[in-house]
């Protein structure tokens, strides 16, 4: 799971600067049009092994879990469907991002009987990958008809019986202007996530170093960390950031650009690390109000109420007082109106009377 | 505090992004906060509960990481309009929520202000046609 481009790879090589920490997330995508992806799974629980697509046959490739109680309810239809287009239709259930272990979901498959009347094989890691995250998609059940010709016809989560007709009578045009849609690096992550407990401990261990402010000594644990788990020491950029801009503003500077450039899950937090910070160049808060100015549009960001701080105080920091004003006054503003909000008033009122204070124009 | 939060998630029901979450803290007395862990859920959607078992669906759980500054008091509470069935496709009884569900935490600072608390939170989301494969979202609070 810990995959790099060599481009970025490149990249960061060039900047002089090598972010462990940053997993790049599903590259490939595919759509509709193109070659279906290849069939890989670990075991199969059930029916004939499909090695490859067979040329002029049509398969349904369905995407399910143990833990997915539409994809159940879905598997008596599938079965229907296998067996009204036996000859021509070849339907596989695989089973996709799910920790039960196999023998229990072996046991599941069987438990289900007649329920369950095609094909079914476990994911080896590899087809959630390059068929559900890298079509974009979001949920299961989620199903795929894979056409005679071996392309990928169509996907989604309802409307196959109405493509599977279409796709077997030659009615299909396939779309190639269609845009690909990413993969969810929110998923992804859920396959990747290390125990937490170990980024428990990696975090611990950095916070006591920034404590003691052994910075050198969080930096040389976050350098070993690189090496031995990416995933943990991803889990910790943050940490190790706190510590790294206590001694190196050059090189923490060109970690946040980093950060920032690839879209981090940290980079909001950084910032925060960043604006709250004195005597730092100019070039963060550039960086941060490069970030913060459209984030601020998407209200649905995680713990917001601190980048409704953090845009005022970055404003105030490059010399733009009005507009730190402006924006702080705003936010007041909101707070007022709302009930419960008197803690959150007293700190963006501070924030306004330092800046009205202050005796920069 | 509540209030203000969900005034402030705006959200439209997604395919997408059925769930949101937002996290935020509360000083009370004696050094003493409360964190706040709000899943804002599309309509039609729900998420499980905490207290499940292995069987069948992933039940939220939410996990602090460990903080020198910080000791977490008790385990993490949640409130919401709970639904509970059988359910025969798992064989188990299901908990779960629909349109929102606060997860909260009290903790007791040792150290000084301000004190940033990291912590995750994995859930799985369903409506009636589909499930959202199981997540983890990040977040942090700021004790201050």
């Amino acid at each position: 799971m810990k995959k790099y481009s060599s481009l970025k790879k490149q990249l960061l090589v060039i900047t002089g600067l090598w972010i462990c920490s940053i997993p790049i997330y599903a590259q490939r995508s595919i759509k509709i049009g193109d070659k279906a992806p290849e069939i890989s799974v670990k075991h199969w629980l059930k029916g004939e092994p499909i090695k490859n697509f067979e040329n002029g046959k049509v398969y349904v490739v369905e995407f399910w879990a143990t833990w997915c109680k539409p994809c159940i309810e879905l598997m008596p239809h599938l079965g229907e469907l296998a067996r009204q287009y036996k000859d021509k239709v070849q339907v596989i259930g695989i089973n996709i991002l799910d920790r039960t272990p196999k023998d229990k979901i072996a046991s599941f498959v069987r438990e289900m009987g007649d329920k369950i009347d095609y094909t079914v094989g476990l994911d080896d890691g590899t087809m959630s990958e390059n068929w559900f995250i890298s079509s974009g998609s979001t949920g299961i059940p989620t199903s795929f008809i894979v056409d005679q010709q071996g392309k990928i016809a169509w996907y989604g989560n309802s409307g196959l019986d109405v493509m599977l007709a279409k796709v077997l009578n030659g009615e299909t045009s396939y779309d190639l202007t269609e845009k690909t849609k990413p993969g969810r690096p929110g998923i992804m992550r859920y396959l990747m996530m290390p125990q937490s407990e170990e980024i428990n401990l990696a975090s611990e261990k950095l916070y006591e170093f920034i404590e003691k402010k052994d910075y050198d000594k969080a930096l040389a644990y976050y350098d070993a960390l690189c090496k031995d788990s990416a995933a943990v020491a991803a889990g910790v950029v943050d940490v190790y950031f706190e510590a790294l801009i206590n001694i190196d503003q050059k090189k923490s500077l060109s970690f946040y650009k980093n950060l920032i450039q690839n879209e981090d899950r940290w980079q909001y937090w950084v910032t925060w690390i960043v604006v709250n910070k004195e005597g730092l160049s100019k070039e963060f808060y550039l960086h941060a109000k490069k970030l913060l100015e459209p984030t601020l549009l998407d209200k649905s960001w995680l713990g917001q109420p601190l980048l409704r701080e953090a845009l005022p105080e970055v404003y105030f920091r490059l010399g733009e007082k009005d507009k730190a004003i402006d924006t702080i006054q705003d936010w007041i503003d909101k707070l007022k109106q709302l009930e419960g909000g008197e803690y959150m008033l007293k700190l963006a009122e501070g924030r306004l009377k330092r800046y009205k204070d202050s005796k920069m124009h | 505090m509540m209030l203000l939060i969900i005034a402030l998630t705006v959200y439209k029901a997604s395919g997408q992004q059925p769930v949101l979450w937002t996290a935020s803290a509360k000083p009370l007395k004696d050094n003493t906060f409360e964190i706040r862990l709000i899943a804002s859920i599309s309509d039609g959607w729900y998420i499980y509960s905490q207290f499940m078992g292995n069987k069948g669906p992933l039940p939220t759980s939410i996990t602090y990481k460990k903080n020198p500054s910080v000791d977490i008091l008790g385990k993490v509470e949640e409130i919401g309009e709970l639904k509970q069935k059988y359910e025969s496709s798992f064989g188990i009884d299901v908990k779960y929520y629909y349109n929102k569900v606060e997860f909260i935490q009290q903790v007791k600072l040792n150290g000084k202000l301000p004190v940033t608390l990291n912590g995750s939170v994995a859930y799985m989301g369903c409506n009636a046609q589909m499930c959202m494969p199981p997540q983890v979202e990040d977040f942090k609070v700021v004790l201050r």
